[in-house]
């Protein structure tokens, strides 16, 4: 009898070899490179040119009298270019989860092999189990690669070397956006093993993403009090900070009510922590990095328990194989 | 006795009607529509929730002015244009409206193929060029109506909040806004209609649409003005300063005239009254695209069914 470990295995380097065949892998992981890379140049190619405009103001000052130790250099963080990157990897990064998670159950429904390897002496969790271990082997090497990338052309745009808490920073990152991208494998998996028609599965999971990833954020965003007129409500009322502390106390429901529904987005809680560890935030600019996750674990405990309850939906619920039979 | 064939007005009259009637059939077209709807109810709460707080913050704020001495300003809200109350619905036409339009071309193609419709039909003395018309009528037809319905939702919200100036020049917008969001959705039913005509599987002709849509809605938009994925989402993100410089002149160059999701937030954005308007592009050169556009999808639809393979048409998951 053929252990356990050894049936998982074979199943996730069977996965691995498929996806691999299937170029479609290659595909979304070239897509997602590509769209890092066009982020952090167009980053960079951005604060070039807001650099060439300081130093043209710079000598202007200097021109009309005004004394160098009086101007203050601005601060160059080279993290903060990964902004659009992070953000790619929060979207595009959740279309490579749903489409491997569609792709792992495709294959098995459109050969008809489903119903046919659950015949075999290997039990429901073992076969998904595979499926999730081999499927996650693959996030993660395509992340690592598009981290890896990403990283080498941060250090050589910025013409900054990145520390060594720069680079256990962007790993941080990683692994978080890791975790998220199998969350949407998890997603898109267990709709094409519940829906009938594979297609349907595929346009719910991106009603799904589009949903929670895209819409949610945008709405606790637009239902911010000060991002309701043009320059801030509070500035166009010349109202300082204190007093705007006193006016939103007011407003506790509607700020709570706002901030559930950014809650609700996975992505938000990804970005967040992301943003935060790489100082994108100011506010978290130049702390120490135990302080900030301490202060984002909320975020870091969003993402592990999501992916908890959908690993639990997945193998503790029964397979139908009559309703998964192919068309 | 022998019947002449049928002209292509008829075929192509003939093909709409099957084409709307197996789109209204479909289970996921009409669930991404519900969709789209509920987002232009909340688009309509979001914007009297908009108005309803920044006046509730107002007169908060008079108190506390007037126990600093401070002269109390008017109140915001009377400078906000009355059609930016539906600023959301440019990100939800964006996002759910093209996506729903991409799947309600395909359909209209996909019934046809997966009904074993092609071979026979392709078989017949019909006019090929009358039976793509007819599939692009549809789709243009569908989106009109969806998209009336939900101007209808808009104007009843601006009838019920008390306050708004609704003048002539505000109606106009709102149509104005609901005919640059029709064309920004046909084109993306044509490429929904081309992929499903053009590939073998169910599976790759949704892919590569979207794959497009994304490319086009948060990687173009940062290549020619530098306005990053989440704030693609934003509507006045539209009208930013474009960043200067020789890379920013060229990509804008090149990659302008294809970036609809950005000709359609500059014109939408504008129509709206979000932001004054000061992006690289201009109002003529936005519309132009989105014309061209779906000119262009459409005539590669025609040409796709009119190459396609009859006794090849059988379409996989």
């Amino acid at each position: 009898m053929i252990s356990r470990t050894s049936q998982i295995s074979t199943i996730a380097a069977k996965e691995i070899s498929d996806a691999l065949h299937a170029h479609l892998l290659t595909l979304l992981t070239g897509f997602l490179v590509a769209a890092a890379l066009v982020s952090l140049s167009v980053s960079a190619v951005a604060l070039h040119g807001e650099y060439l405009i300081y130093i043209e103001s710079r000598d202007l000052l200097i021109s009309l009298g005004k004394p160098v130790a009086d101007l203050v250099a601005p601060a160059f963080y080279p993290l903060k270019l990964l902004r659009g990157f992070v953000e790619h990897a929060e979207i595009i990064g959740a279309v490579l989860g749903i489409v491997l998670g569609y792709r792992a159950a495709a294959l098995e429904r459109g050969h008809s092999t489903l119903a046919l390897i659950l015949t075999r002496p290997l039990s429901q969790v073992t076969f998904l189990g595979g499926k999730l271990a081999g499927n996650a082997a693959l996030i993660v090497t395509a992340l690592a690669i598009t981290f890896i990338i990403g990283t080498l052309t941060l250090s050589t745009v910025s013409g900054v070397g990145l520390g060594a808490t720069d680079i256990f920073r962007i790993t941080i990152v990683f692994a978080a956006a890791s975790l998220y991208v199998i969350n949407f494998f998890l997603l898109g998996f267990i709709l094409a093993l519940s829906i009938k028609r594979l297609p349907t599965a595929l346009l719910v999971a991106f009603a799904i993403w589009l949903s929670l990833v895209l819409i949610a954020p945008q709405i606790g965003d637009t239902m911010d009090p000060d991002n309701q007129v043009a320059g801030g409500v509070f500035r166009k009322l010349d109202i300082a900070k204190p007093d705007e502390k006193e006016i939103l106390k007011s407003f506790a429901t509607y700020e709570t009510i706002r901030d559930s529904i950014e809650q609700a987005s996975p992505a938000k809680h990804f970005e967040r922590l992301s943003f935060a560890v790489l100082g994108i935030k100011d506010i978290y600019n130049g702390q120490p990095l135990g302080d900030i996750i301490k202060d984002r674990m909320a975020d870091v405990w969003w993402l592990l328990v999501t992916f908890a309850a959908l690993a639990g939906l997945l193998f503790l619920r029964p397979l139908n194989l009559t309703r998964l039979t192919k068309e | 006795m022998v019947f002449p064939p049928p002209s292509t007005s008829e075929i192509a009259r003939l093909s709409a009607n099957f084409a709307l009637k197996a789109g209204a059939r479909d289970n996921t077209v009409v669930l991404l529509t519900l969709l789209f709807f509920i987002m232009v109810l909340v688009s309509a709460y979001l914007g009297w929730s908009a108005t309803d707080t920044v006046n509730a913050i107002y007169a908060k704020t008079i108190p506390v002015l007037l126990a600093h001495g401070k002269p109390i300003p008017p109140n915001p809200v009377g400078d906000t244009p009355v059609l930016s109350l539906f600023r959301n619905m440019v990100t939800y036409v964006g996002l759910l409206g093209a996506l729903a339009a991409l799947v309600l071309g395909h359909q209209t193609v996909a019934a046809d193929r997966k009904g074993g419709v092609m071979p026979l039909l392709f078989s017949r003395p019909v006019s090929r060029t009358g039976i793509a018309l007819g599939k692009i009528a549809a789709i243009i037809f569908s989106i009109a109506a969806a998209l009336a319905a939900a101007g209808l939702v808009n104007a009843l919200t601006m009838l019920m909040l008390p306050g708004l100036s609704l003048t002539g020049t505000v109606w106009l917008g709102l149509l104005m806004f609901y005919g640059v969001s029709a064309l920004y959705m046909v084109a993306f039913g044509l490429l929904g209609a081309v992929s499903a005509a053009a590939f073998k599987t169910e599976s790759m002709a949704l892919l590569v649409p979207i794959t497009i849509w994304l490319a086009l809605t948060f990687i173009v938009p940062q290549m020619t003005a530098n306005i990053g994925p989440m704030a693609a989402l934003n509507p006045q993100s539209a009208n930013l300063v474009v960043p200067t410089g020789t890379f920013f002149d060229i990509a804008s160059a090149i990659l302008g005239p294809v970036s609809i999701a950005e000709s359609y937030r500059y014109l939408a954005s504008s129509i709206l009254e979000i932001t004054p308007g000061a992006g690289r592009t201009t109002v003529e050169g936005a519309l132009l695209a989105l014309i061209l556009a779906n000119l262009a999808l459409a005539w590669a639809f025609i040409l796709t069914v009119k190459k396609f393979d009859a006794c090849r048409s059988t379409y996989r998951d």
